[in-house]
């Protein structure tokens, strides 16, 4: 009936340890273990006369100071894409300063000893480099895309921040009104940002992830500066973080560079994590917004697992069948066929601790969020009891192997790759390894996952419907 | 995070390309080829070998302008239904077919143009060649798929304006360009859509869906025999409406502007207040387009912007204040916007008149130009990293008549610009003396604070 899926991928993954031994100037420590080429496993995608090749060699190494150090040569263009991520997000934040996290990333702008704040964005800026970072629940990123002459400036400037970052009272002020307009932005003054707000809030009752990673409005306006220094100095050293550059770049000579800069860096220990466990569920919980708007959503969940446990491959592809793109099964029956809904979404969001499941449907019309609730319910039901399909699992496997190969065509993205899987996992190579992860799902594990993970009688819904403003 | 991607965008959107470089700051294109075959369609090859994959895109060189009148929202309507049912597939089994190669159809209109895509990993290069080709030629626009299109449009067209920003910026649009054809949203109005029926769509498919009108850009890993394949596959595309006149709307006429003028729409509910000031623009294929990027990145195009740094930085008055040059075929807008509390939109609108002012009377420095320059030169490799960036850019240079030299020496282009150049374009272009500024928000609240403070 239907061509086979071809896709098989020769993958040559270069994890080269750095042999410092030999070069004295950078006393690295912990020098990686040599990863064997993944060429023979990712073969396994399906047999294909032409198997797919791609190049994507990386070196791991890591300073004396702790700083994991990520390098992926690549010449096409004169750029390099430079990374550096913290393992610090709204997760290390407590009730009374949520927030936190973000907030300290914007002051990570307003200037160190070396450079100022207005002298970092002018700098940046004369030397044609972009510049932005973000925040979320379990990290922090920072990032610039630069041209290939500007790396040792970059260093210089990356270190001034993650070293001596001047927090001061005045530019706190005035930056805590614009984080107060970038959460109107996002959420009081956005339906959509309201209801995601809201819908994780209800999921999750204790854990961090319960509020926002923006915070509360309240606690924006009231940070004070010992607040953010302890962050500062709790999370911000080299021991807590990974520097990955992609790019136009000289191999040893980066080394060098690195070794110059961030070698004089001092690590400190990091507390331990005091994340509080979630309560069980014991029932469904549905909860209704109601805004001067015009149309209805819906937001359907359950906390489910770690992005670590093996569970989260089945829940994705079960997502991704459920609810990804216009073959998937909810579509289908509420887009197209009863025509309930214009769009629906179902996805597992992987996190560092409980991840979320979660189905959202932007409704025709408001008067039908019970009938649609019970739909996806009955779906999730024939999840539990019957095979997928042969060739739903073949058009979710497809879906993941194009995302792949998609997110290597820039430097940022390669980049971003390798820093998410290093950050949460201490292993960059699952950013390929994964893909094995993902083809050895099958019809029984997503039965298996979905059975465990999402219990029909405990689910969490949100409903964001017209009506008087509350 | 912080708001950026602003210039980035408009990168993306107007550079075009090159990979491959030889030595620092010097660039040799990708690549690339360029055919006309017989039923007049352009054919253009980028090829990039670094990765196994085959992207696939038709832009039209007609956009949302030429929707009939009363027939807003027809382009976006017969886009939406291009995936909904062919001569030889249900909607059904083009998601089947489409995922089974782990592909995607995705279809876009913009004013001026049209653009349909889908890429998968070359190996299954000729699977994609051949759905692409019915979706794009075969499409049936049966009457129950269009109503429920329909219904989906008007939908989005009501979420829009659950989206304050979004709804403002059509709000805007609709007050500055009054009966011009720029002042119709791309999806149209929920009256214009309701209207429309299969007669319609099919009647406008056969107007804007033909060979001469369009640009077929083919990317990444292509070998010989796959360009005999291409232009053997479109060859069957005949132009059914070859005697007939092209695509014509009445444009209308833009409104002049002689003195500035206040316009609020009134969102009593509204948390934060949308406040843009805008002015009539250039047409992207203007010899001073260039001059004006470089302008427009020292106003508002950058975090290290004269706006960003007053208004976000130093005033903390709102998350991300940007100026925007949006050329296109007629006369495009050039604007800036920026979101805040209500107490703080008197103030906000008063420091962005002063800075514009400042800005169109004193021209910009020679250190603003070379930083500017910067910018634009060292973020360029980025706008063709990806290869189907670099051939969307090619084909958008042909949409505005623009010469394919804009992106071929850039570089040179952009060094070539003096500050005479600059400080000449700003003078005849901005005119803070005759701007437009949309307010929305609590009217009653906002009107006597903003009115006392611009007196």
């Amino acid at each position: 009936m239907h061509q086979k899926i071809v896709i098989s991928l020769i993958g040559c993954v270069l994890a080269c340890a750095y042999a410092f031994a030999e070069e004295p100037k950078i006393p690295t420590v912990l020098p990686g273990k040599q990863v064997e080429p993944v060429i023979g496993s990712l073969t396994k995608w399906t047999p294909s006369a032409e198997p797919l090749k791609v190049q994507f060699p990386v070196e791991k190494f890591q300073l004396q100071n702790g700083l994991t150090v990520l390098l992926h040569q690549d010449r096409s263009v004169p750029m390099i894409s430079y990374h550096t991520w913290y393992r610090v997000g709204s997760r290390n934040e407590g009730p009374g300063i949520t927030g936190a996290a973000h907030m300290l990333e914007h002051m990570m702008f307003k200037g160190a000893k070396k450079y100022s704040g207005k002298d970092f964005d002018r700098i940046l800026h004369e030397n044609g480099i972009s510049n932005n970072a973000f925040t979320s629940y379990d990290y922090t990123g920072f990032y610039q895309n630069l041209p290939s002459s500007k790396l040792e400036l970059m260093m210089d400037m990356e270190v001034d921040r993650m070293r001596f970052l001047n927090l001061k009272e005045e530019d706190l002020k005035s930056e805590l009104q614009v984080v107060g307009e970038e959460r109107r932005m996002r959420v009081d003054n956005s339906p959509m940002g309201l209801l995601r707000e809201t819908f994780m809030g209800s999921l999750f009752k204790v854990h961090s992830y319960s509020w926002p990673i923006i915070g509360y409005m309240k606690d924006i306006q009231s940070y004070k500066i010992e607040d953010l220094k302890r962050f500062y100095d709790t999370f911000y050293v080299p021991n807590n973080a990974v520097l990955v550059l992609s790019g136009d770049f000289d191999i040893p000579k980066t080394k060098e560079l690195v070794q110059k800069y961030y070698g004089q860096l001092e690590q400190r220990p990091i507390p331990p994590e005091n994340i509080k466990p979630e309560p069980e569920v014991k029932k469904s919980n549905w909860l209704t917004l109601e805004k001067e708007i015009q149309t209805a959503s819906l937001s359907i969940g359950w906390k489910t697992v770690s992005s670590s446990s093996e569970d989260t491959y089945a829940l994705e592809l079960a997502g991704a069948i459920l609810g990804q793109g216009s073959a998937s099964r909810l579509y289908k029956s509420l887009v197209l066929d009863q025509q309930l809904a214009t769009n629906v979404v179902a996805y597992q969001m992987s996190l560092k601790d409980p991840g979320v499941f979660a189905v959202n449907v932007f409704l025709k019309n408001p008067k039908d969020a019970k009938k649609v609730h019970r739909i996806v319910l009955r779906e999730i039901e024939k999840l539990k009891k019957q095979d997928v399909s042969e060739n739903e699992l073949i058009i979710a496997k497809a879906s993941v192997m194009t995302e792949f190969v998609d997110s290597l065509t820039t430097n940022d993205g390669k980049a971003r790759a390798l820093a998410v899987n290093e950050i949460l996992f201490s292993d960059y190579s699952r950013s390929l390894s994964d893909l094995d992860r993902y083809q050895n799902v099958n019809s029984t594990s997503i039965k298996a996952a979905v059975n465990k993970w999402l219990p029909s009688a405990k689910s969490t819904v949100v409903e964001l419907r017209p009506g008087a403003r509350k | 995070m912080r708001f950026l991607k602003v210039y980035l965008v408009s990168l993306v959107f107007f550079v075009s390309a090159c990979s491959h470089f030889k030595k620092k700051d010097e660039f040799n294109l990708r690549k690339t080829e360029r055919v006309q075959i017989g039923n007049g369609l352009e054919v253009m090859y980028v090829h990039d070998p670094a990765l196994p994959r085959i992207h696939l895109e038709l832009v039209l060189k007609s956009g949302s302008v030429s929707d009939p009148r009363g027939q807003e929202g027809v382009s976006q309507l017969m886009a939406a239904l291009l995936e909904s049912g062919t001569s030889h597939r249900s909607t059904n089994q083009i998601a089947e077919d489409l995922g089974m190669i782990g592909a995607s159809f995705e279809s876009s209109v913009s004013l001026d143009f049209a653009r349909f895509s889908t890429s998968s990993l070359s190996m299954n290069r000729d699977r994609l060649l051949e759905i692409f080709v019915d979706l794009l030629l075969n499409p049936q626009f049966k009457n129950e798929e269009v109503q429920r299109v329909k219904s989906e449009q008007i939908l989005a067209i009501k979420r829009t304006q659950d989206q304050p920003s979004s709804w403002a910026k059509v709000l805007t649009d609709k007050e500055f360009y009054q009966g011009h054809v720029y002042a119709r949203p791309v999806r149209g109005e929920e009256l214009s859509v309701s209207r429309l029926g299969r007669t319609e769509i099919q009647a406008h498919y056969n107007r804007m869906m033909r060979p001469k009108n369009a640009i077929l850009v083919v990317s990444g890993q292509i070998s010989e025999s796959f360009k005999s394949q291409v232009e053997i596959a479109f060859a069957g595309w005949s132009d059914s409406q070859q005697d007939a006149p092209e695509v014509l709307v009445d444009t209308g006429t833009i409104p002049t502007r002689t003195n500035k003028q206040i316009v609020y729409f009134d969102r009593p509910e509204a948390q934060q207040v949308d406040i843009r000031v805008i002015q009539l623009g250039v047409t992207r294929n203007d010899k001073r387009f260039l001059a004006l990027r470089l302008a427009n990145m020292v106003l508002g195009g950058s975090f290290a912007s004269r706006l960003n740094q007053r208004v976000r930085d130093d005033l903390g008055l709102t998350y991300g204040i940007y100026s925007n040059l949006d050329a296109r075929k007629l006369p495009g807008i050039f604007d800036v916007s920026a979101a805040t509390r209500p107490d703080k939109a008197a103030e906000l609108i008063d420091e962005t008149l002063k800075l514009i002012k400042d800005f169109a009377d004193k021209g910009i420095t020679e250190s603003e130009l070379a930083a500017a320059k910067s910018v634009l030169i060292g973020q360029f490799p980025l706008s063709i990293e990806v290869v189907e960036n670099h051939g969307f850019n090619m084909a958008l240079l042909d949409v505005y008549g623009v010469p394919q030299t804009y992106l071929t020496k850039f570089v040179n282009n952009v060094n070539a610009i003096t500050l005479t150049q600059v400080n000449q374009a700003i003078k005849e272009l901005v005119k803070p003396e005759t701007v437009l500024i949309t307010v929305q928000g609590n009217k009653k609240f906002l009107e006597p604070s903003i009115q006392q403070r611009l007196k």
